[in-house]
């Protein structure tokens, strides 16, 4: 869950971003199966340098989502992206990681929302 | 929404915001996957309002419609969830998102409960407001993680003051003038709760002079007051902690009844046989 405040606050600065002329994308949690570390509609803003602000995955499957994030910004079409927390390699950073989830991925534009 | 320039992404963009400042609840639909290119595509957005009003569009006028009618239930349930739709032989999901605000702890007055208060309040998720007229105690370094301090007038700052459905008012005053005041003015205006501090004695009085001034007996009825649950608090700190368990048992709908005590007469009666 995303607050209205919360939001609020990452819409300022994804527009800060892109009046700078820099590129920015939305993640947001769509979908969840298992006991994944966030919630549906927990949300993170990606900037074209590779940093972010919130997290989706509490440290676990970000680097995919981020490879992912940087596709999107590149072609400028949204993604459903897949991540599979229960993976080995999920596994190996600790008890944290786990379940499974679709992340919605969308590219921002001026003028954009959510 | 993609494109700023497209006039229906500009109406939902337009419409977010007011939401987002007013407070308000709402349903952001989003696209996030289609089976076929079709004029439905990933990333379109229709924001539906509590009152059904909706703006911008999915791409298909039908779809819109049974869309904002599962966005009802959305916002019945307050729960964010992916829905299939069919568009002619298109299969399209819609991430029905619920947007809702963070629930707010507004804080009148601004003493030695109100500093373990805020902190409490923050720890436990609410965007924090303190207000009290004195300068002094209604700053930012006695309340670093509270969201808003604000240091003017108990009146006036909660005439203007934009109270929603998940706004919980602790009125905590210097003085129970203070605190009737306070209470005179959220009263009858929305609210998830409000509570009021004093003895017993005062507190009753009070409500008596409401109750004969004609405010309406249910709301008083509703009033905490006095504030908090019965942990037998003698600190501020721990009067803090019996008012902020009362507020999240208001909030999640808890009891405030120990746990323990209905299993109490079961333990008893099969204690001899486990």
């Amino acid at each position: 869950m995303t607050s209205t405040q919360d939001l609020g606050r990452m819409m300022q600065q994804a527009e800060d971003r892109v009046k700078n002329g820099e590129r920015v994308a939305m993640v947001t949690i769509v979908r969840t199966r298992g006991s994944t570390p966030r919630k549906v509609g927990t949300k993170m803003l990606v900037f074209e340098d590779g940093l972010f602000a919130g997290t989706v995955g509490g440290g676990c499957g970000e680097a995919d989502v981020l490879q992912e994030t940087l596709n999107v910004m590149e072609t400028g079409q949204p993604s459903l992206f897949h991540v599979d927390l229960t993976a080995d390699e999920a596994e190996e950073s600790g008890d944290v990681c786990g379940g499974i989830m679709d992340v919605f991925i969308e590219p921002w534009s001026p003028g954009a929302s959510a | 929404m993609r494109n700023g320039a497209d006039p229906a992404g500009a109406a939902v963009d337009h419409a977010l915001r007011r939401v987002i400042s007013d407070r308000g609840i709402a349903d952001l639909a989003t696209v996030v996957s289609t089976s076929a290119v079709g004029p439905v595509q990933a990333g379109q957005k229709l924001l539906v309002e509590l009152d059904g009003e909706t703006w911008g569009t999915l791409g298909d006028a039908d779809l819109d419609q049974t869309v904002a009618r599962d966005a009802r239930e959305a916002l019945e349930s307050r729960k964010s969830q992916v829905i299939t739709y069919r568009v002619a032989d298109v299969q399209v999901e819609v991430f029905h998102e619920v947007l809702e605000p963070r629930p707010q702890l507004l804080i009148v007055g601004a003493g030695h409960i109100a500093v373990p208060l805020a902190r409490f309040g923050h720890q436990l998720g609410f965007e924090v407001v303190v207000v009290d007229d004195r300068e002094k105690f209604a700053n930012v370094e006695r309340f670093p993680e509270a969201d808003r301090v604000i240091a003017a007038d108990f009146g006036a700052t909660l005439q203007d003051y934009l109270l929603t459905p998940s706004t919980f008012v602790v009125i905590i005053t210097r003085a129970h003038t203070y605190d009737e005041e306070a209470l005179r003015i959220v009263l009858g205006r929305p609210h998830a709760y409000i509570g009021m501090i004093g003895s017993r004695r005062r507190v009753q009085t009070v409500l008596r002079i409401l109750a004969a001034e004609g405010y309406d007996p249910a709301q008083l009825s509703a009033i905490r007051a006095p504030i908090g649950l019965d942990i037998g608090s003698e600190t501020p700190d721990e009067i803090a902690l019996s008012i902020i368990a009362e507020v999240v048992a208001a909030r999640r709908g808890g009891t405030g009844v120990s746990l323990s005590r209905e299993m109490r007469p079961i333990a008893l009666r099969t204690g001899g046989e486990e």
